[in-house]
């Protein structure tokens, strides 16, 4: 048994396609090895990588596969034998299996007699398998964004390949990928080791060989160390804390080899800019980690990544740097902020004329930003006299002034600056220019929920500026035959809708799915498509964000996909009581009832009334149960008692059991059947407003 | 060791007035000694700062030599404390603006790379000279450097702010085919230029270029230096809307950046151009260019005449396109007459690379009807359109024209 290492060697690689890539190299290769029987029981695989290198080792691989006996089939044996002296046939067929005519078998299968031949295979080595199929593994990586490197265009990979070690414990594996062999020479860091070769003298020593050239290839213990500094430097300054971004955490481990922290200080007249400025500034565009005091406000310090370990005078140098580079930028920030104010928001509305929401193609019309807005407006106008009609308080003055005003901010330096801070420069500047709070904040909040793990906007104003920004979006885009299909969404619209349902889900707005499509949509085949979207997306919420089971979301939706809180606590109540015993007798017996009811229409049999005279006495027992629960489960669903209609129901299950044990429901006699059918399509049709339980996975 | 400051102050009652020139006075005797400014002082503090950088020979103690000039010149001189160990001068042997281009250029030349003026003709970065744009098209091997000052009329900021030009100075480096050690190569460079890499953080993070006028894109990174970008290094996979074989690696230096870098200065104007070897006085960005920035910037936003800048976009864009189809039309025309050498010879002779330049023409002046706000949304993408038509229709034609 041995090591096997594999390290490929790269230009830097980007940072956000590091992680993936690492563990589809480590899958490729352990595939590869179990695919060829190499692989020993307890193997163990693991992987690493740095900006420069993906690498993954296995420890226990077979010198060689197994030898393995195989049974080759030849002709028939009466072909192959006349008198059982061997013909042609035979000799051919014994020549091509490399054995001899005398060892030749008879097979005896289904299909008749036949000329056998066993053989054994031997083995082939590690080295062999590998050396033939790792090129093909690796240049099958996947990769966001590729790129040819070599004359005559060859391949494509995310990078240009430099190196390749390839060692079973301490043998090179004679490979050739994209034109490099491999070796047993491997790279340090860039400029703490130099371009000097690393020499891996086996497999097993790789990280701690490549630890003396100062390179950390183990990915979780840099994390571990990245935060460990982060904290050591951050002591330095009594009482603070370094704010917690573990997406920012992950970026600077996938860009050091050996990495390192350095706590720097910008000036506190600073600290008046907003903090989100000051935050995206240093975590966005420097990727500088931010300081918060005792107090949990952000104070005059960053910390910055290192990838390299300087003296104290190179750290002196990097600090003073870093606090330049960041000190300019904060200088824009604060004179883009100063310039922006000159033009107040309510006077930035018809610079919007200049701004491009959409450039229609096919009619060769653009649509700004202006036309945007008076759109929003009315479609907010509309929401609005929904939400009063319901007696929600809000302010409808406040309401159509942010929506108004919502993207007057896309033409400040601010947010030609910092797109990503879009809406929140708009709220923070409506505040600073004394607009009323509720506007200020209708207007910050207006893209959230970003994601579906996002919060939704605290007041009403912004809830229905971000539901009538987003649904108008979605029917104009659908009006100009953008709508997404398959993967291709180039403007976001699932997003958007998922956005809608998710304000709806947790607000109390008292509007349904079609509510929001009839104040925005001006055609009916849109509105149509556009609710369909959304009736997808809810789907989508109830099952992969609420995380309800996809038979209760099924049949949830199915009795009403409309009301989105509606469906929600609907599938509440289902998912509790989907477990009982009589809930998923009943259940079962619905589907039934479904099936009965298709195959009925399949053969045109005619549902008749129930005459309780061509009725057994199980079914009229049935029918009194059904008569006697109906009212009781339309009060109680009315009423969104949900779970106890579904307990309610429950209770048929004694009548239900007793019908199916003892009716035939299809009756010869056209006359019974009529009042069969009838009867389990009230059944039916009586108990489906909450689930169509027939949707119901039942064990 | 290392940098520290003098600040001369004026004597209470004394003549004011003359302490500036008291102050390049004594930089322009004292070894090292340079004369920073006199107006970034607080009033009536203090006139003149004089930084003291050692260069030859063994340093002396820095207040000493502070204290000898005071007394020869009988003012108050106050030696700044805090500047001198704080920060290890990265400044110490700072590269002047044009010795930084000059290192940059024998670098580059001692590795085979041809060396080019500026390309004559306005452009918005270096990747739009025919010697980048055009070279990359095409099998034959190339290694050219230059610098290309870089127009963004939109970006002018009057010479105010200390960060942005209207003009910068890109050296742009073309490297076709890329050697394997390509990152290697530019990281000496980095030394040549007196970046001492050991005491300094630097990052390849990505970032992908592109120029979708130019139907060009590349992959690559922004050279990340102390987390300031330094540099854009990209390998170019496609140009005029044509795949590259083989492809190119293309590194831009900023060199304003660069040097502001070096010499630690916190603003682009006082950046030192020249320094003369003899009496150290100086010449600073701002006395090379600081009027050409405020001029154009003026020009750009105020007084560019719109309908004028139409004309000429109009007119240089009707040649372009006639150019473009006089080359597509070399033996259609007269079929009958032409042999296929002729038609060949035709077309290696023909100007493309006027039009070319007349493309240039048209993308600079719409970057200034862009800066004057004078191109509306709904005709943005067309303009844009009509440009990626004429560049893209040159790469395409000057390809045709090589392989002639």
């Amino acid at each position: 048994m041995a090591d096997f290492l594999l390290e490929i060697g790269l230009d830097e690689i980007p940072a956000r396609m590091i992680a993936s890539a690492e563990a589809e190299l480590g899958k490729r290769v352990t595939d590869l090895l179990t695919r060829e029987r190499l692989l020993a029981d307890g193997a163990k695989v693991t992987t690493f990588s740095t900006p420069r290198r993906l690498a993954v080792l296995v420890a226990g691989v077979l010198a060689a596969q197994a030898d393995a006996e195989e049974q080759l089939t030849g002709p028939s044996w009466k072909i192959a034998f006349k008198d059982g002296t061997p013909t042609p046939a035979a000799e051919a067929f014994a020549k091509k299996a490399g054995v001899a005519v005398a060892a030749l078998e008879k097979l005896t299968t289904p299909k008749g007699e036949y000329v056998g031949a066993r053989v054994l295979r031997k083995g082939r080595t590690a080295a062999e398998i590998l050396s033939a199929d790792l090129p093909k593994e690796v240049l099958s990586l996947y990769w966001a964004k590729n790129m040819y490197w070599r004359a005559g265009k060859p391949e494509r990979f995310v990078r240009p390949l430099r190196w390749i070690v390839a060692l079973l414990d301490s043998a090179i594996v004679p490979v050739e990928i994209a034109g490099i062999a491999a070796g047993n020479a491997s790279r340090g860091h860039r400029v703490l080791h130099g371009d000097s070769p690393v020499e891996i003298a086996s497999a097993a020593s790789y990280a701690e060989t490549l630890r003396g050239a100062k390179v950390v290839v183990d990915v979780a213990e840099r994390r571990q160390s990245i935060r460990k500094a982060l904290d050591k430097a951050t002591r330095t300054v009594p009482g603070a804390h370094w704010r917690e971004d573990e997406s920012l955490v992950e970026t600077v481990t996938h860009l050091t080899e050996w990495p390192s922290v350095i706590l720097g200080d910008f000036d506190s007249a600073f600290l008046t800019l907003p903090e989100e400025v000051l935050v995206t500034v240093m975590r966005d565009h420097q990727k500088y980690f931010a300081v918060e005091g005792a107090d949990g406000k952000l104070a005059p310090h960053f910390l910055a990544v290192l990838n390299t370990e300087a003296d104290e005078e190179g750290n002196a140098i990097i600090r003073h740097g870093n606090q330049k580079v960041l000190v300019a930028r904060f200088k824009d920030a604060r004179f883009f902020w100063d310039v922006d104010q000159k033009t107040p928001l309510a006077e930035r509305r018809e610079s919007l004329n200049h701004v491009t929401f959409f450039r229609v193609p096919s009619e060769k019309t653009t649509w700004s930003y202006h036309w945007k807005t008076e759109r929003n407006v009315a479609v907010a106008r509309g929401l609005a006299s929904g939400v009063r009609i319901a007696g929600i308080a809000f302010d409808e003055n406040a309401l159509i002034k942010a929506t108004e005003l919502a993207k007057t901010d896309l033409t400040t330096e601010l947010v030609k600056e910092f797109t990503e801070l879009q809406g929140i420069i708009g709220g923070l500047y409506a505040r600073a220019q004394g607009l009323d709070e509720r506007v200020a904040l209708a207007i910050y909040e207006q893209y959230i929920p970003a994601s579906t793990e996002d919060n939704i906007p605290l007041s009403v104003e912004g809830q229905l500026l971000g539901l009538a920004d987003r649904i108008m979006t979605v029917t104009a885009l659908f009006e100009a035959g953008q709508a997404p299909t398959g993967s291709k969404d180039p403007f976001a619209l699932r997003r958007a809708a998922n956005a809608i349902v998710k304000i709806l889900a947790e607000s109390e707005l008292p509007f349904t799915l079609c509510d929001v499509v009839k104040y925005s949509a001006t055609n009916e085949k849109v509105s149509g498509e556009v609710s369909a979207l959304l009736r997808e997306r809810l789907h989508f919420y109830l099952k992969d964000v609420r995380g309800f089971a996809y038979d209760v979301v099924n049949a949830v939706l199915a009795s009403g996909s409309d009301d989105v809180r509606d469906a929600i606590a609907r599938a509440e109540a289902l998912t509790e009581v989907r477990g009982s015993e009589d809930f998923a007798a009943v259940s079962a017996a619905f589907k039934r009832i479904k099936n009965i009811l298709r195959q009925a229409e399949e053969k045109k049999f005619l549902i008749g009334t129930i005459d309780q005279a061509k009725l057994a006495p199980e079914a009229i027992q049935l029918a009194n149960a059904s008569v006697f629960l109906t009212p009781k489960v339309a009060k109680l669903g009315e009423n969104h008692a949900y779970s106890e209609a579904l307990s309610e129901i429950a209770t048929l299950r004694p009548a239900i059991d007793a019908f199916f044990d003892k009716v035939m429901v299809l009756d010869p006699d056209s006359a019974a059947r009529g009042a069969n059918l009838g009867l389990i399509n009230l059944v039916l049709s009586g108990f489906s407003g909450i689930a169509d339980f027939s949707e119901i996975v039942t064990a | 060791m290392g940098q520290f400051e003098l600040v001369l102050y004026r004597r209470t009652g004394g003549r004011p007035g003359n302490l500036s020139s008291v102050g390049e006075n004594i930089a322009n005797k004292g070894e090292g000694l340079y004369g920073v400014s006199s107006n970034e002082l607080a009033p009536g503090r203090s006139l003149f700062k004089l930084v003291h950088y050692p260069q030859r020979g063994r340093p002396r103690p820095a207040d000493k030599i502070g204290m000898s000039f005071a007394r020869k010149v009988r003012v108050h001189v106050s030696v700044s404390a805090s500047v001198a160990p704080a920060v290890p001068s990265p400044v110490r042997s700072a590269l002047t603006f044009q010795e930084l281009l000059f290192r940059l250029q024998s670098f580059w030349a001692e590795r085979g790379c041809v060396l080019q003026q500026p390309y004559d003709v306005e452009v918005g970065a270096g990747t739009m000279a025919p010697e980048t744009f055009l070279r990359v098209l095409g099998p034959k091997p190339y290694r050219v450097g230059y610098a290309q000052p870089s127009r963004r009329p939109a970006d002018g900021r009057y010479g105010e702010n200390p960060n942005r030009l209207f003009k910068h100075t890109q050296f742009q480096l073309i490297l076709k085919p890329p050697p394997v050690n390509v990152q290697e190569l530019y990281l000496e460079s980095l030394q040549a230029i007196g970046i001492d890499l050991r005491k300094h953080d630097l990052k390849f993070e990505e970032d992908n270029w592109e120029w979708p006028a130019g139907g060009a894109w590349g992959v690559g990174w922004q050279v990340m230096l102390d987390g300031l970008e330094i540099t854009q290094f990209t390998y170019f996979q496609q140009c005029g809307g044509q795949d590259l074989d083989p492809i190119c690696s293309e590194l831009t230096y900023g060199l304003e950046r660069i040097a502001a870098f070096l010499q630690d200065v916190d603003s682009i104007y006082d950046i030192v151009w020249a320094r003369d070897p003899q009496t150290g006085a100086t010449v600073t960005y701002g006395d090379v260019r600081l009027q050409e920035e405020l001029q154009f910037s003026v020009y750009n936003f105020e007084y560019a005449e719109v309908p004028r800048l139409w004309e000429h976009f109009n007119s240089y864009e009707a040649e372009a396109k006639e150019l473009l189809e006089q080359f597509y039309n070399i033996g259609v025309m007269d079929e009958v007459s032409s042999t296929k050498t002729d038609v060949a010879a035709e077309r290696r002779r023909f100007p493309l690379l006027a039009a070319y330049e007349l493309a240039l023409k048209c993308s600079n002046l719409f970057n200034l009807l862009d800066a004057r706000g004078a191109v509306s949304v709904t005709e943005r993408v067309g303009v844009i359109g009509r440009i990626r038509a004429l560049v893209v229709g040159v790469a395409k034609a000057y390809a045709l024209q090589q392989a002639a």
